[in-house]
């Protein structure tokens, strides 16, 4: 077979030389890759150190570009939002940034940062707030007040309040005008039911937002415990940590975080939203792991072979490229401090979703059952130990790989160590952890195409038709 | 591999100092006016292609862009998307890779092609028989199953992502197609052999069934996407004689008559080393990568077929507002756009510099006086160059309209604070701070080794000098607030303007 003999020579060049002898076929000669050396890949030295308030600073100095990126991440973030405020958390990120800080006012401070074109911004994801700056490392001693300013005594002014809400209301409502903002939705209403992490805004959430509601949320949940910061670039560290220190060092903590249970999907289920286009967007999934579970890197591994890896993952294999059914077709595993989420996402035309979603079952209770090859294994390692070179092609976005580590709790060596974590999962172990999530029997299904699809997917279990994203959804009898 | 109509020119502005990418030990580097310089080693293989390598010591990845200047405005009449689809099809390996035997697969691919050849030419009939398409589909379907015996699916693909390939993708512009990779560095060997190979013996297979996913991607992309929708829109209408009236991925309709041959044909007329451009960007050295460079890509032949002479129609001058209303079920939104002059007219970078006035950052005036003052909108920006930069172009502005405000009144808002420019000009601080701002934006671009190796490619392939990447801010810093002043009143006139509106069906 003369495609094995190529592939392991190609998939071999990185390691050894090796001499071929293709059997002429007529046509052009198959291309020799000769040796090269292995890569020596040593992980820079990240400094880090605590203010007096406990925020942890992660310093990574690297003098290549006059450039300075700072981002601090704090616990909390949208699973805070109040029962009946939901989106409150993002808008009071937006208003941190729009409203005003310190002596300010949002014109003053706009100007005061524009002027030297500092890009500071304040956002929420669903388990922390972040709020940063990039800058030239020449202004850098000028940008931190402003900054810890922004931070700690933010004016929240009431015209820019008006605005930011009504800026978040229509931003919110128009997340019905595209199937992939919408069925992103309903997935996570659908699959992280009875819990804050399946929480959206609504318009009308959001309308209900008070400026006082604001102030009370930031005094409740911005603060230094279990924060961390990160300061990367052209830096004088000892300098940038004598300022913070008297910038932040007397910040109070802020309120404990409530514990959170797993959420229950709302599954077996299909919610169908009808809309008239011609692509169908389909989401699939079910609760995925913890963070830190043990099977987190055989999770990581096996949806790598199933979905994660582009052309190459069996998903694509089976939808794009064998049948042309879909242009992209993807799985995705995100923990959370709960139980996170598995979801395959992917769309098609609408006269070949039945067809979409036979092949895609199919391929997932394969999965399910058999769990990757040991030829598939291989090349998956093989390829997720190649990538991890990748983290490493710039400063900055290693710097913010390994403060998302520090701060999710991932051990020290976590970088160092990844490679052969990668490297010790067994077919076995990858194969555990893909049984584990797909045998799940709760799974949702969420798809957005024209009216006549129902009764196609009728065909696949219990659907129930949604009008509006910001409906409670009707769950199984 | 995604359809990608950014311009790179856009962030191809530099400022700073960029020695710290060490001394190299060959042949060429530039300085731009301000002193600023990027050591860029320039050669040329013996085949005519052009190398742009820089040296990122200690960085262990490496990034190429390997860039041709050809792009959706070249695509042949009746076949829009074509050189997208060809694209697509870079992908599907070549005599020995992606195959179990080119001996055997050959007559199927070439049947393949009889039967879709076929196929159109009942299409175009007057009265096609269903009959006898049905027949045509079915036997497509069995060539379909008889090639699945012989082909390796996605093998290249395989190839560089278990090699620790990342950002294996490529994207056609209405003026460029571009491949990207980023490979470990020790990789850079199999790129240059498996390149070599794949430029010089591509084989497009999979070309039918490839058909399907890139119409897939047009119903994901224009059709199902409101935005999507209304920039075709304003595309097709603003133009009226340009190739730019022709979306890049092209018609539906002709997407699903491209023709194997045709591609073909196209791939030797277009890709032709001595035209194009590899930029290599990261941790290897000039004097070690050259010598392969040479034995590899340097090796692959320039067709024998006359390259395509480029033969664009001319935007005629527009003398009245246009407008096109788009239906969709979704919130409304507006487009706008403005003829302008393509890079490097000197009034297009004024125009660059117009665009970061009006709505970057809190303080730019739109989004000051009509965002945050008159709340008449909830989102507001411009951008210049679209949708491609190689022929005159569009200055776009696009808002959405803020609830309850009608979007003529919004219209006459913009147009009020236009005039006001027209006028009275714009300050030296608003000029000194949006060059701080395209300056900023550029140091941060050039972070990654993939965005500098493409907007190297860039602006060699499209404006035929790399050097635009460090002379930029030499040619932004000369602009005067006169010169903004006097594009603003030259091109952002009504007569030179088409309005696109979405809005939602009436019930």
């Amino acid at each position: 077979m003369i495609t094995m003999k190529l592939k392991t020579t190609l998939l071999s060049a990185a390691f050894g030389f090796i001499a071929l002898g293709f059997p002429s076929l007529g046509f052009s000669k198959a291309p020799f890759v000769p040796e090269t050396a292995p890569l020596n890949i040593q992980v820079p030295p990240f400094d880090v150190k605590t203010l007096t308030c406990g925020i942890k600073v992660v310093f990574l100095k690297n003098d290549e570009m006059p450039l300075v990126s700072v981002n601090l991440l704090i616990p909390g973030g949208s699973i805070l939002d109040p029962e009946g405020q939901e989106g409150l958390g993002s808008l009071m990120t937006a208003l941190l940034r729009n409203g005003g800080a310190g002596d300010l006012t949002p014109e003053v401070f706009d100007a005061a940062l524009e002027d030297k074109a500092v890009d500071m911004s304040a956002s929420v994801d669903k388990e922390f707030f972040s709020a940063g700056f990039k800058c030239l490392s020449q202004d850098l001693a000028d940008v931190l007040p402003l900054y810890a300013d922004m931070l700690r005594r933010p004016q929240f002014d009431l015209k820019r309040f008006e605005t930011d809400k009504a800026d978040s209301i229509d931003e919110v409502s128009r997340l019905e005008d595209t199937p992939d903002a919408l069925t992103r939705v309903l997935f996570s209403k659908a699959l992280l039911d009875q819990s804050p992490y399946g929480h959206s805004a609504s318009p009308t959430s959001l309308s209900m937002v008070k400026p006082e509601d604001v102030l009370k949320f930031y005094q409740a949940h911005l603060g230094p415990a279990g924060s961390v910061l990160e300061v990367t670039g052209n830096v004088d560290e000892a300098k940038v940590l004598a300022q913070l220190e008297s910038l932040f060092g007397d910040w109070t903590a802020q309120e404990k975080l409530p514990d959170n249970v797993d959420a229950k999907p709302l599954g077996p289920v299909i919610y169908f939203y009808p809309k008239q286009v011609s692509q169908v967007f389909i989401r699939f999934g079910v609760l995925g792991l913890k963070r830190h579970d043990p099977q987190d890197i055989p999770l990581s591994v096996a949806n790598y072979i199933l979905g994660g890896s582009g052309f190459t993952s069996r998903l694509m294999h089976q939808i794009r490229s064998d049948r042309g059914l879909a242009y992209f077709v993807d799985s995705v595993t995100v923990p959370f401090n709960i139980r996170g989420i598995f979801e395959v996402i992917g769309g098609t035309r609408p006269d070949s979703v039945k067809e979409y979603l036979t092949v895609m079952f199919q391929v997932l209770n394969d999965f399910a059952k058999t769990g990757p090859t040991e030829s598939e294994l291989q090349q998956a390692q093989k390829s997720m130990v190649e990538e991890y070179a990748y983290n490493f092609e710039s400063p900055f976005s290693l710097a913010d790989y390994h403060t998302s580590l520090v701060f999710n709790g991932y051990p020290d060596d976590y970088l160092q160590t990844y490679r052969d974590k990668v490297k010790a999962v067994t077919q076995n172990q990858a194969a555990a952890a893909a049984s584990a999530v797909l045998s799940q029997k709760n799974w949702v299904l969420i798809v957005a195409g024209p009216e006549e699809l129902e009764k196609d997917l009728e065909a696949f279990g219990t659907v129930h038709k949604v009008t509006s994203v910001f409906d409670p959804l009707v769950s199984n009898p | 591999m995604s359809l990608f109509c950014k311009r790179f020119c856009i962030f191809a502005f530099i400022f700073a100092i960029l020695t710290a990418f060490l001394p190299l030990a060959a042949q060429e580097t530039t300085d731009s006016d301000s002193g600023f310089n990027l050591p860029v080693v320039e050669k040329v293989l013996q085949n005519g292609l052009t190398v742009l390598i820089l040296e990122r010591p200690g960085i262990p990845v490496v990034s190429f862009s390997l860039m041709q200047p050809v792009g959706a405005q070249d695509a042949p009449k009746g076949k829009t998307g074509l050189p997208h689809m060809l694209e697509h099809m870079m992908f599907k390996g070549t005599e020995t890779i992606g195959t179990l035997s080119y001996a055997k697969e050959k007559p199927i691919l070439d049947e393949m092609d009889k039967v879709a050849q076929e196929t159109n030419d009942e299409n175009e009939k007057l009265q096609p028989s269903a009959e006898r398409l049905k027949a045509l589909a079915d036997q497509m379907e069995k060539l379909e199953q008889e090639h699945h015996q012989v082909v390796v699916k996605d093998e290249l693909s395989a190839i560089y992502t278990q090699n620790g390939g990342q950002s294996l993708n490529a994207w056609t512009s209405q003026d460029a197609t571009n491949y990207t990779i980023t490979l470990p560095a020790n990789k850079f060997n199999l790129y240059a052999t498996i390149e070599q190979d794949r430029l010089s013996h591509p084989v497009f297979r999979e070309f039918y069934s490839e058909r399907n996913v890139v119409a897939q991607e047009r119903r994901w992309r224009t059709e199902s996407n409101p935005e999507g929708k209304l920039s075709e829109a304003l595309e097709s209408t603003a133009f009226s004689a340009s190739p730019y009236k022709d979306p890049a991925i092209g018609w539906m309709s002709d997407i699903m008559k491209l023709m194997r041959p045709d591609a073909e044909a196209f791939y030797h007329q277009t890709y032709r080393p001595d035209q194009g451009v590899l930029a290599i960007v990261g941790g290897v050295q000039a004097k070690d990568i050259i010598p392969i460079l040479e034995k590899t890509l340097g090796q692959v032949p320039n067709p024998t077929v006359p390259p395509l002479k480029k033969n664009w129609t001319k935007e005629p001058p527009q003398e009245g507002q246009k407008t096109v209303h788009v239906y969709f079920d979704a919130d409304p939104m507006v487009m706008m756009g403005w003829h302008m002059p393509n890079f490097p007219h000197p009034d297009g970078l004024a125009l660059d510099v117009l665009s970061d006035i009006l709505t970057t950052g809190n303080t730019s005036r739109l989004i000051q006086h009509l965002l945050f003052g008159k709340k008449l909108v909830t989102s507001i920006s411009t951008e210049t160059g679209f949708p491609g930069d190689r022929s005159p172009n569009l200055f776009v502005l696009s808002f959405n309209p803020a609830p309850k405000h009608s979007a003529d009144a919004i219209v006459a808002a913009i147009d009020a604070e236009i005039a006001d420019i027209q006028t009275n000009g714009v300050t030296q601080a608003e000029l000194d701070r949006a060059r701080r701002n395209i300056e900023s934006s550029f140091l941060w671009g050039k972070i990654s080794t993939s965005d500098l190796a493409q907007d190297l490619a860039y602006n060699q392939a499209v404006h035929g000098d790399w050097r635009y990447v460090t002379r930029y801010m030499d040619m932004v810093k000369a602009l005067t607030p006169d010169d903004i002043k006097k594009v603003a009143a030259e091109y952002l006139t009504s007569p030179n303007r088409t309005i696109a509106y979405l809005e939602r069906p009436a019930k």
